[in-house]
Order: C-alpha cells, then sequence, then structure tokens
C-alpha cells in the first residue's frame, strides 16, 4: 500500500489533493485543523461549485454561472468575480455569488449548499444546535457570518460518515439507541468530535465541558455524555 | 407476565436512529432547501386592546417582501368539532396578551422579513390590561376579556362528610403552596410549517405531535376540505405539549398563495416563547385531617389556575394527584381558574400534573411529621391499593402500582439509611443534606380519539408500518415492537415506511397525554392481529390443517401440535393471492383480562403512576443547591420499547432538575411583557447542571389490563415528581420553599439570609 492509499484507509486526504481540489481557497488556513479532513475513507475532494443565488442551481465554472444568470434572471445584474465567496465544507469547495454580509454560516450551510444536517434551535448563539467545526473548533454556526467562514476548514455532520459506514460518536450513539428526538444531535455530535480530535480520551468533566453549550430538550445529555465517553 | 419475544427486549434500537444521527432524517425545515420564503412575525406591545388601525405598506414594499398578511386576511373560523383546537385562531383584531402575533411577513431571507416587520405600522385602542392572577380574583377587578361575566369559574368535588372527616382526625395541618412558576414552552426545533400549493391543493411539512389534528386545523382555518390538505411530518424536534394545533400553519398557507412560493414559517424563539403555550402559575390552600397512626381522614382544598389569555380551566386537573392516589372517605377539592392577559396555558407535558403533585407534596409531609411519620412510611400507609376503585368514578384502574414505584424510589436512593430528621445533616464541606420523594397516580395514558393502523405484508414475508405519526419521542418504535411480536416476525423484519404523512396512513392520534403507545399500539395490535388471520388462511391450505391450529413465531407459521409442519413467513405471503393489509383500531376503555375481582369487560380507567427520590445538597452561603442523586420510578406497565422508556426516563430526571431549580418565565405586572423569553433567560439544565452518573431508574412494570402487551403510557408520569427536590430542600434546612423554581434569591430568603 502507498504512503497515499495508507492515508485513505485512514480517512485522511493529502495536502496535494486538499490543496487541487481547493483552487482559491488559501490552502494553508484549513490545513493543519484538529479534524482532518475528509474523515470518510476514499473521499475525494470535488471540483469546486459555483451556486447561483437566485435558485441555488450549481455550476462548475464561473463562467457557465454568469451565463445562466444572464439567461435565466434577466431582471439582476450578473455576478462579478469579486462577488464569490469561496466555502470549503466537508472537504468540498462551494463558490457561492452574492451572499450577504449579514447571512449567517448556518443559513448559507442549509439554505445555499443544501446541507440540512445542521439544525437552527435559536439562531441567536443560546442553544448549540448549529454546532460546526471549524477550524478544529466547535462554534455556533448561527453566529458565524458566512463572509467570515471563507479560507476555513469547515466540518457539518453530513462530513463525518459517507451515510453508511458511521464512526466515532455517532456510531456510539448508534449502537446504543441514545436519541430522542435527534434535533439537537448533530450539534452535540459536532462538539463531541471536536474535543476528541483535540483529547482522544477525555474525562467525564471535560467531556461535560465540551457539550455545556448545548440544549437538549429531551433532557438526554447524559446519553451524549455516554456516547463520547464510549468513543 | 408471560415472557415474550420482541416487546420489552434489550437492544432492540430506534429505526429512525441512524437518520438521526448522520442529520438526514427530515424535519419541516430541511425541506424544500434554497426554494423558500422566510415568514418573521410582528408581535404587540400591548397586553390587552383593539387594532385601530394597520399599515404594511412601507414593509410590502421592502425589495426582497414577497407576502404580507394580518387579521384581514382570515376567516372567522369555525371550530371542526371532532378534533381539538387549543387556541384563539391565527390573527385576529383583538389583542389578549403581551406579545400576541399581530402581523406577519414573508420574504427572501429572515433579515429582509425582520427589517420589513419592523416597517409595520399598527394603533392599538388599548384597554386596562389584568396581569396579575390574585389582582385579577380580587372582588371589583376589571375584567381581562376572556369570559364576558368574570374572570374567575369555579368547580368543585365533593366525596363523603368533611366536618365528620375533620372531627375524627387527631391532627389537622393545613398550608399555602405557590404560586408555582409559568414555565415557557422550550422545544428544541421551534413550532414550524413549511408550505406551498399545487392549485388549490396544500403541501405541508409540519413540526408535530399530532399530525391529523394539525391538518384539521390547516383545513378549517382555509375552509378547505380535508383530503386537499397533505401533510406531513416525520422528524420533530421535541414536542412537550404544543405540537397538537397549527395556526401557523393556516398562516404560512395564505403566506405561500400571495407570494406564489412556498414559505416557511419557523417561529423564532422570542416568537415561539410567546405564541406557543405553557404551564400555568397553580396554587393551593390545602388543609389534611390525619389520626395519629397516619390514616388521612378528611381533606379540604382550593386550587388556583391561571387559565391565562386562552381561559383554559386546568385548576380541575391541578388536584388530581391528591384526589387520586391518597385513600379519604372526606374530601373537598374546589378549583378556581383565573383568566388574565397573560400568554396562552396549555398542555407542558401535562398541564397540571406537575405543578398538582408539588402542590400536595408539602402539607403530605407536614401532616406526616405532625404525626411523627417519615414522608414515605405516611405516604406508603395512605396510597391507593391496586385492588381499590377510585374514589371518585367507582371505576377500577386498569392496573396501578404506585406503591410500589415509592418504595422502589426509596430503595434507589437509600431511603433507609439517609433520610434524616430535617435540618440536622451537615456535609464535610459545609453544605446542607437532604433527601426527598413525591409521586402519585397520574391522569395520563388515557386511550383516546378514533385511530387506525395498517400493516402492510410484502411479498417477501416481511411487514411495513406508516404509523400516522410523527418521530418525536420514540412512541413510533412501539408500534414496530407491537407488530413484530404479533406477527411472530423477527424485529428487523418489521420497517417503518413514510410515516407521518396524512395521505397514507389512517389517524394516528396524539403524542401526547402519554397515550400514543397504549393507543396506536392497540390499533397496530389489532391491525397485525387481522394480517396475521389472513396470512393464516393462506398458510392452512399449505399446511393442511385449519387456520384455529396455527401459531406464528420466530419467523415461521406452523400448526401449534406440531411445530416442524411450519412454513416461513416469505413462503407464505409469495402464495398469497391478493395482498395482505390488516387493518386495525384502537379498542375500548374496559378490562382486557380478570384484574383483582374485576371482570373481563369491566368499564375502567387507564393511568400512570410514578415516584422520584432525590438528594440534594444545600450551600446555605450561596443558595446553589445541587442534586447529588436522583431516582425515577416509573410504572410502565409492560416495558414496550424498552430502551425509549429508559430514554424517556433518564430525560424527565433532567427536566424535573430544570422544573425544580430553573423554568420561570417572568411577566412584568405593569405592562404584561415577558422579560425572558430565551433560552438564556429561561434557562434549561445542561451537561453541567446534571450529574449523568448519579441517574438511576426503576421501571415498575405493572401488567395493564387494556393496554396493548400490558403496556401504559409513560410520558409525562417521568416529568412529575420534580417536588422531591422540594421535598430534599425541607429535608436540609428544616424549612420549605413555598415557591417554585426554588432559586439561590428563593434560598437565601427561604433561610433569613437577605
Amino acid at each position: 500500500m502507498t504512503e497515499e492509499e495508507k492515508k485513505k484507509e485512514a480517512g485522511e486526504i493529502s495536502r496535494r489533493q486538499f490543496l487541487a481540489g481547493a483552487g482559491l481557497v488559501v490552502g494553508g488556513a484549513a490545513i493543519g485543523a484538529a479534524i482532518t479532513y475528509p474523515l470518510v475513507p476514499g473521499k475525494e475532494v470535488e471540483v469546486p461549485k459555483y451556486v447561483c443565488p437566485y435558485d441555488s442551481l450549481e455550476f462548475t465554472t464561473f463562467d457557465a454561472l454568469v451565463a445562466h444568470v444572464a439567461a435565466v434572471h434577466p431582471e439582476v445584474t450578473p455576478p462579478t468575480v469579486e462577488a464569490v465567496t469561496t466555502l470549503t465544507v466537508n472537504g468540498k469547495v462551494y463558490k457561492l455569488v452574492d451572499v450577504k454580509p449579514s447571512w449567517s454560516l448556518a443559513w448559507v450551510l442549509r439554505e445555499k449548499l443544501g446541507l440540512p444536517g445542521t439544525k437552527t434551535g435559536c439562531n441567536r448563539g443560546d442553544c448549540g444546535t448549529c454546532t460546526v467545526v471549524m477550524n478544529g473548533k466547535a462554534v455556533y454556526s448561527c453566529l458565524v457570518l458566512a463572509v467570515e467562514a471563507e479560507g476555513a476548514n469547515i466540518v457539518t455532520i453530513e462530513g463525518l460518515s459517507d451515510g453508511i459506514t458511521l464512526t466515532g460518536i455517532q456510531k456510539a450513539m448508534y449502537d446504543e439507541d441514545s436519541e430522542q428526538c435527534g434535533f439537537c444531535s448533530p450539534g452535540f455530535i459536532m462538539a463531541g468530535q471536536a474535543l476528541l480530535a483535540a483529547k482522544p480520551k477525555p474525562t467525564l468533566d471535560e467531556v461535560r465541558e465540551a457539550l455545556s453549550g448545548h440544549i437538549c430538550t429531551c433532557g438526554n445529555t447524559k446519553m451524549f455524555v455516554d456516547a463520547v465517553l464510549k468513543v | 407476565m408471560a415472557e415474550l419475544s420482541v416487546i420489552g427486549k434489550k437492544g432492540l434500537k430506534d429505526p429512525t436512529g441512524f437518520g438521526k444521527t448522520t442529520g438526514s432524517l427530515d424535519y419541516a425545515g430541511d425541506n424544500l432547501l434554497g426554494k423558500k420564503l422566510i415568514a418573521r412575525s410582528l408581535l404587540s406591545n400591548i397586553a390587552h386592546g383593539k387594532i385601530k388601525s394597520i399599515d404594511t405598506s412601507k414593509a410590502e414594499a421592502l425589495p426582497g417582501v414577497k407576502a404580507v398578511v394580518t387579521y384581514k386576511d382570515f376567516p372567522v373560523l369555525e371550530v371542526p368539532v371532532f378534533y381539538f383546537f387549543l387556541e384563539r385562531t391565527v390573527l385576529r383584531d383583538t389583542i389578549m396578551f403581551w406579545g400576541e402575533e399581530v402581523a406577519v411577513v414573508a420574504a427572501v431571507d429572515e433579515e429582509t422579513a425582520a427589517q420589513a416587520v419592523e416597517l409595520i405600522n399598527v394603533e392599538y385602542t388599548p384597554e386596562t390590561a389584568v396581569i396579575d392572577a390574585d389582582e385579577a380574583m380580587a372582588p371589583g377587578a376589571p375584567l381581562c376579556g376572556v369570559w364576558p361575566e368574570s374572570n374567575v369559574k369555579t368547580t368543585e368535588i365533593v366525596r363523603g362528610d368533611i366536618e365528620a372527616g375533620f372531627a375524627q382526625a387527631d391532627v389537622t395541618v393545613e398550608e399555602t403552596v405557590g404560586w408555582l412558576a409559568r414555565w415557557q414552552h422550550q422545544e428544541i426545533e421551534p413550532l414550524t410549517a413549511l408550505a406551498y400549493w399545487i392549485g388549490d391543493h396544500l403541501y405541508v411539512w409540519t413540526s408535530s405531535q399530532n399530525p391529523f389534528n394539525q391538518r384539521a386545523n390547516v383545513a378549517a382555518g382555509l375552509k378547505i376540505p380535508l383530503n386537499k390538505v397533505h401533510l406531513i411530518s416525520h422528524g420533530s424536534g421535541s414536542g412537550h405539549g404544543d405540537k397538537h394545533t397549527c395556526e401557523y400553519g393556516v398562516i404560512a398557507a395564505v403566506l405561500a398563495k400571495k407570494a406564489g412560493m412556498p414559505v416557511l414559517y419557523q417561529k423564532s424563539r422570542v416568537e415561539h416563547i410567546l405564541n406557543s403555550t405553557r404551564q400555568h402559575l397553580a396554587k393551593a390552600d390545602i388543609k389534611i385531617g390525619v389520626k395519629n397512626d397516619g390514616t388521612i381522614v378528611a381533606i379540604d382544598s382550593t386550587w388556583y389556575g391561571d387559565a391565562a389569555a386562552s381561559g383554559q380551566m386546568w385548576a380541575g386537573g391541578l388536584s388530581f394527584g391528591m384526589r387520586t392516589t391518597w385513600k379519604c372517605p372526606n374530601a373537598r377539592f374546589k378549583h378556581v381558574d383565573i383568566a388574565t392577559n397573560t400568554p396562552r396555558v396549555g398542555y407542558w407535558r401535562c398541564v397540571a400534573d406537575p405543578p398538582g403533585s408539588a402542590l400536595q407534596n408539602q402539607p403530605l409531609d407536614m401532616a406526616a411529621e405532625a404525626v411523627g411519620m417519615d414522608p414515605l412510611a405516611f405516604r406508603l400507609k395512605n396510597v391507593l391499593p391496586p385492588d381499590m376503585v377510585d374514589q371518585d368514578s367507582k371505576l377500577p384502574i386498569a392496573g396501578q402500582a404506585v406503591g410500589e414505584c415509592f418504595r422502589k424510589a426509596a430503595e434507589g436512593i437509600g431511603w433507609a439509611t439517609k433520610w434524616h430528621a430535617p435540618g440536622t445533616r451537615t456535609l464535610p464541606d459545609g453544605r446542607l443534606h437532604g433527601i426527598g420523594i413525591g409521586g402519585m397516580i397520574d391522569s395520563h395514558g388515557s386511550l383516546a380519539t378514533p385511530v387506525g393502523g395498517i400493516v402492510l405484508l410484502t411479498r417477501d414475508g416481511k411487514a411495513l408500518i406508516t404509523p400516522g405519526q410523527s418521530h418525536c419521542a420514540g412512541s413510533i418504535v412501539a408500534m414496530v415492537h407491537i407488530v413484530a411480536e404479533t406477527l411472530g416476525m423477527s424485529y428487523d423484519d418489521v420497517q417503518l415506511g413514510d410515516w407521518g404523512n396524512t395521505d397514507v396512513a389512517p389517524d394516528g392520534g396524539m403524542e401526547g397525554g402519554s397515550t400514543r403507545t397504549i393507543t396506536l399500539g392497540a390499533a397496530f395490535q389489532m391491525a397485525a392481529e387481522d394480517a396475521r388471520t389472513q396470512a393464516f388462511e393462506v398458510a392452512a391450505a399449505m399446511l393442511g390443517v385449519t387456520p384455529d391450529k396455527l401459531t406464528a413465531k420466530d419467523g415461521k407459521i406452523f400448526e401449534t401440535a406440531n411445530p416442524a409442519n411450519s412454513k416461513t413467513w416469505a413462503e407464505v405471503a409469495g402464495r398469497a393471492a391478493n395482498p395482505i393489509v390488516g387493518r386495525g383500531y384502537n379498542w375500548s376503555k374496559k378490562l382486557r383480562r380478570p384484574l383483582f375481582d374485576w371482570p373481563v369487560g369491566a368499564a375502567c380507567l387507564t393511568q400512570g403512576g410514578e415516584a422520584t427520590a432525590a438528594e440534594i445538597a444545600v450551600d446555605p452561603e450561596t443558595g446553589e443547591i445541587e442534586v447529588l442523586e436522583m431516582v425515577n420510578a416509573i410504572d410502565t406497565g409492560r416495558a414496550v420499547y424498552l430502551r425509549g422508556c429508559e430514554k424517556q426516563m433518564y430525560g424527565g430526571l433532567e427536566i424535573m432538575q430544570g422544573q425544580a431549580l430553573l423554568y420561570e418565565q417572568v411577566v412584568e405586572k405593569s405592562t404584561g411583557a415577558t422579560l425572558n423569553p430565551s433560552f438564556l433567560d429561561h434557562r434549561m439544565p445542561t451537561s453541567l447542571d446534571i450529574h449523568q452518573d448519579k441517574l438511576k431508574l426503576a421501571i415498575v412494570e405493572s401488567d395493564d389490563a387494556v393496554g396493548p402487551y400490558g403496556a401504559h403510557g409513560i410520558g409525562e408520569p417521568c416529568v412529575n415528581a420534580f417536588c422531591s427536590i422540594g421535598a430534599a430542600f425541607y429535608n436540609a434546612t428544616g424549612k420549605w420553599v413555598k415557591e417554585y423554581p426554588i432559586t439561590p434569591f428563593r434560598v437565601l430568603k427561604t433561610l433569613g439570609k437577605i
């Protein structure tokens, strides 16, 4: 097995692959984060996507997007290259046009990138439901502006598995049937995953501390704490 | 109880677990990504009055705004009699509380909608607002406008002879407890409806405890037939009582029609808190007469409940636990409901049981102390035994084990060694140690509303069910258990299909009142039996016997007397000439097996029961309370989905700590404004508040004589007895805190420190 294949096997991605895919993104900011992406073996970085702000259709080149806007949305001014915001999420690089400065990362992840695993429970930084991992740290994506997240390495709940195989906290939770309604789970899991990346064998108190920014209205915090300790 | 193959077995998982863990189970707002408008609302800044004028033109002119609605867009509604429509409906020109929805805007994103809301100009004609419940019931108080003639309504339940009862008593204690706080509805997923139209058909995704009632609400609100409303709810982010109705679905639908686009009305935290329902204020004056041996001989009591702006009367529910749980031949329960101009009240993991449990607990402890008994012994002496009828209705209770719950809770906490005389034990760190217990027969777990279930057999001999319910807590998983057990299939051979979709299922009823597992579970048991009967017809021909000679178990259908003569489900299903479809309905509230002296078929009650014990440390300097250990003992009947029971019970222990120590909606008396409409200020327990390793459970399996396979509902019983923490506070300090939550401020005030 080559070094490259071993890394793939381990669920890591090489620096070269990452930079190749990242395009305009400043690669250095994303490398060296505590959580390496992707966590799923064999997952490749895909080509950048330019997303139409008016109907969320995706295009592989900026020119194609401009042509689409001119043809389908004649009432608006076609975007300029300065208006492109680049987000690196789960190893994919997304090029978005006309991202409003007021849009939160949570909103863009859900409504513009089509990643609804990140839930919003309060949209004001009180509940922790929308937590994603940004450059290795758990953050409330409702309190991060999308434009602030440019250049960062963002991992959402969708980035933790390939949709077939579960690992880490997800596996621990699934194996133990740990959830009630499940709405707050992605936030708890991402916070726990960030903790485990920094400290693979945390103590009970460290887990309680790491999950303390989260609310579960079903009263399920015991289950989350147990799951993180079991990994 | 007989051993079963699937029901109550360890290790059987929620089939939706993968979706929840990966974030791929869809909740209402997860649909139509990037294609929907966002709605935000204008809330009233007066507590009582009328809208004089409303101008939305500036809001409508803002770029990005696609539709605005006010009361003018909604017809006066007729209430569908076959479903409950809890609240005043949709938008109206009368304002009954501060923060009531006045207008709603749909725009391209939340910021634009919020900006547009600011541009709406409303003029009100204010009227006198009645905020304080004590003032509202005082003679000569101005009317709050909820009821035409008075702010107060009273009812009464009497049994025996009160005076004669108290005359027999050796000791009488009398106490007022309350007010207990309002608790905000803080489900993690706010009230949500996503609506769009295809022609005159409406499609709605909601967060739901009750998809069929929501569909009825939406259809009534729009005056369209039920079969033109297609309502779907797969995932629901918690449901504690305010997700049965769907006024906001009507609003989203009208906005969507006006805008010609899908509209998501997912309430903001503030909108949600102010415009959902909440646990009401509660208070009681209770007098108990006791003999020296601890026998309760008389109770006289008055129970006060804040009916708020919704005018919902729950004071009668407050007394339920006291009325039902304790043997007492002479008793009076007066109920006073008080309407005010405060945000609407309604279900909150029940409405009245949790506060009712807390209101009775202190006088009971005082009575025990007055005759020199410890609180546990006093309860065990007076608790209604399982073989005794309900004292007011004279009906048997179909399996109740509250006494056993008290014993198990006490055992779990180590009552025998830990209980001490009040205020007599200090921990080495200077904090005061206390232990307490509380519990009662619970008003929940009735068999309610017409519900049905369908079991489809697939050609390969497996089963598919699509219950007409959303996934809130896990009762949907109980359906899978019940069907697998009844068909004699393995658990994995029964799968959930497109559940929570009003187009493909019969009415699944409510995930509330702790009724779902027994009510819909009954329907699914019957549906599975129906499917099994049809399969037996096919199998009988294959096996050369009559259908009555067959058994289904372990994935096979076989001759009962000769198990070797068998066919697999796959062989039988493959041979069936027509598709096998089993249908079932919930059955009536009658005993299905003999119970004590009561025969099969006797009319009865179905109720749960619970007891909780808590051990706490009180810091007399800071007023902080730490819950050191807590035990939840719940009468589950037969535990169907065992892990689900455990999760709800653990959850109950966390929620009870919130009820006892944290939850309080603060309403300003001068304005009626809610001062803390957020998770930050109306705090929930977090991982740092809970000792996850010190939560204990005791599943008490009585065998209910009505519920499917002997099950009870447990959703509400498991959050009821938070009063055990208050009792523990008395045991620690020798002083009662009469108001909840027991905040550091109230602790220090009670201890005379401030």
